[in-house]
């Protein structure tokens, strides 16, 4: 999978550099005094590098957490998102990773231990208030695993920081180290879905809905709270039934007590993150919608967002209690 | 597609194989055929750097593909193996270049560097020649990263010192690997082709530009417009009907965007 390896000189030696690069013996290994050399440069293509990703192992300076804007919570008085890893395994087409970085390389930060102690120190910060931590706004949580082993590091974390709440975002059935770990009451497993039929246009390399599903009941079975995020809402033929036939599927296969939180997401971009898309994919149908720009972000007219929102708002409420349902918006 | 190389002896067999043919350039001796174009940059640096430039001043496409072959030292592949360089150094500063390797190809990437003058110096895993970080530094705001790549095939290493090259023996090694380096410009014109805007969406839009006068801005709202229309895969001929007999060019627009409204939605 990884043919090309990049590593900062500063954590070439680090423990965790050298189990992953005992898992791509067959991997060409360069050494660069900055992930930025790599990563940062003008006039890449993200299209053409997703197509072939390399990575870069390096250390994360400066801020590790930061908090998320204002309306992202699932009703936690604290919330902060943190990034171990930048890109995704996946590669949809209303990712707005790909107006944000120039490069598709998946860049890796080690130094796990120095997030977890911003962590743990935004989480004694507010003494009797509930901090949340969001992972996988700038990657999937779960899809590289088997690579990062971010899971299997921070998990035994929150086990230690019981009034913190981890949420792990993702789109990927690796589940597999979730499975093997006690649960935690304090760990959200929040899976993302649009309909199959949307999914099979713009998700590329997600997989299917219903593997989607039945890793989450999996998950569920076992004990760890779902999160359902339904982030973007795409505008599509038959919107209602297709929306509907999927949260019918999700709900026959959950129990309603195994979902800790609900959360609708309208599409929304800054234009110039789509200005950089839709010339990365001129030919792109989802980019060709009936978009507006609103202070500076793209989204659908102000009536379609709202129409799109209550009808899944009231079809989620045939599921789940309205306490338990949380609307995105910038 | 460009290639820069340093020596005739280097570039005779990808002359030949592409059928290029000489041109009348003064400055450098140039070859070229329709879809090639070909510069002989003599050694090192500055000349690789002026070659670049020559070509460049000749106005070509948008995201055109740059090659650079040549032969180089290398401390630890055998003679006559190629690479592909993945990591260009300057040997006495200026940076350092990453090329992205997103290419389909067999040849191995490793580390290059380029110096002022012939090395004996043997780094392993290293690289050495005189013209790769120019050659790619020169390119830096013309194109894509993507679409600068370097091939070099091992002419000397610790165990066969570089006094012993010839020219015939340059132009022999760079003959065995002139399979894997078309090979690789194949790639990258591809990739190219692949992210390159629709011609026939500029040939539609250019035919819909003779039925009104449209301003800049609303010529480039007519492109997007265009392109919408093929996003959706909606025949184009319906767009023409709708701005040949629109009043005007913001009629026209106004016209196609209340048409394209009820034609957007993802199937």
């Amino acid at each position: 999978m990884i043919e090309l390896i990049y590593i900062e000189k500063e954590i070439r030696k680090h423990p965790r550099t050298e189990e992953i690069l005992s898992r791509f013996p067959k991997a060409k290994v360069l050494s660069c005094n900055h992930y930025k050399e790599i990563f940062n440069p003008s006039a890449q293509s993200f299209r053409l590098q997703k197509k072939k990703p390399a990575l870069i192992l390096a250390r994360q300076h400066g801020k590790l957490i930061h908090p998320i804007p204002p309306s992202y919570g699932v009703g936690g008085a604290q919330n902060y998102y943190f990034s171990h890893l930048l890109n995704c395994l996946y590669d949809c087409r209303y990712c707005f990773l790909q107006g944000m970085y120039p490069s598709a390389h998946y860049l890796l930060f080690l130094n796990y231990e120095d997030f977890a102690e911003e962590i743990v120190h935004a989480s004694r910060k507010h003494p009797g208030e509930e901090s949340w931590f969001f992972s996988g706004y700038d990657c999937d949580s779960l899809a590289l695993e088997s690579v990062t082993g971010f899971a299997k590091h921070f998990l035994p974390l929150f086990r230690d920081l019981p009034h913190s709440w981890l949420e792990l975002r993702t789109k990927s059935v690796a589940i597999r180290e979730l499975m093997k770990t006690e649960v935690l009451d304090n760990v959200v497993v929040a899976f993302s879905f649009t309909p199959e039929e949307i999914s099979e246009q713009i998700e590329h390399g997600v997989p299917p809905v219903s593997s989607r599903i039945e890793a989450m009941k999996k998950l569920a079975r076992k004990g760890w709270k779902i999160g359902l995020r339904i982030d973007p809402l795409i505008d599509c033929k038959d919107f209602e039934s297709r929306y509907r036939r999927l949260f019918q599927s999700i709900f026959d296969a959950l129990q309603s007590g195994s979902i800790h939180s609900v959360s609708l997401g309208s599409f929304r971009m800054p234009s110039g993150f789509f200005k950089k898309i839709e010339k990365q994919h001129p030919s792109e149908p989802l980019l060709a919608a009936n978009w507006e720009s609103r202070k500076g972000m793209i989204s659908y007219p102000q009536e379609t967002e709202s129409a799109l929102r209550d009808i899944c708002k009231n079809l989620l409420l045939e599921h789940v209690p309205r306490q338990r349902l949380f609307q995105c918006e910038t | 597609m460009n290639f820069v190389i340093a020596f005739q002896a280097e570039a005779k067999p990808i002359i030949e194989a592409l059928q290029l043919s000489k041109t009348d350039d003064r400055l450098f001796p140039c070859y070229q055929n329709e879809r090639h174009r070909l510069v002989i940059s003599g050694l090192g640096k500055v000349r690789a750097r002026k070659a670049v430039e020559h070509l460049l001043s000749q106005g070509l496409e948008k995201n055109s593909c740059w090659l650079n072959v040549g032969i180089a030292g290398h401390g630890s592949l055998e003679v006559g193996n190629a690479f592909l360089a993945a990591k260009i150094q300057d040997e006495v500063g200026g940076g350092c270049f990453f090329p992205p390797l997103v290419h389909p190809t067999n040849l191995p990437p490793s580390t290059l560097i380029s110096c002022e003058q012939p090395s004996t110096a043997y780094l392993p895993d290293c690289g050495y020649d005189m013209e790769g970080h120019a050659f790619y530094g020169a390119l830096l705001s013309e194109t894509l990263r993507e679409f600068v790549q370097v091939v070099k095939i091992v002419s000397d290493n610790p165990k066969s010192p570089i006094n012993e090259i010839t020219p015939a023996k340059a132009t022999s090694m760079i003959e065995t690997h002139v399979t894997s380096v078309l090979e690789l410009t194949g790639e990258m014109e591809k990739s190219r082709a692949e992210i390159l805007p629709s011609e026939e969406v500029g040939q539609i839009h250019q035919s819909l530009l003779r039925y009104h006068h449209f301003s800049v801005t609303r010529s480039h709202q007519l492109y997007d417009l265009t392109r919408h229309v093929f996003a959706h895969q909606i025949d184009p001929r319906e767009l023409t009907d709708k701005v040949r007999f629109a009043k005007d060019g913001r009629d026209a627009i106004t016209t196609v965007e209340n048409w394209l409204k009820g034609k957007r939605q993802l199937r």
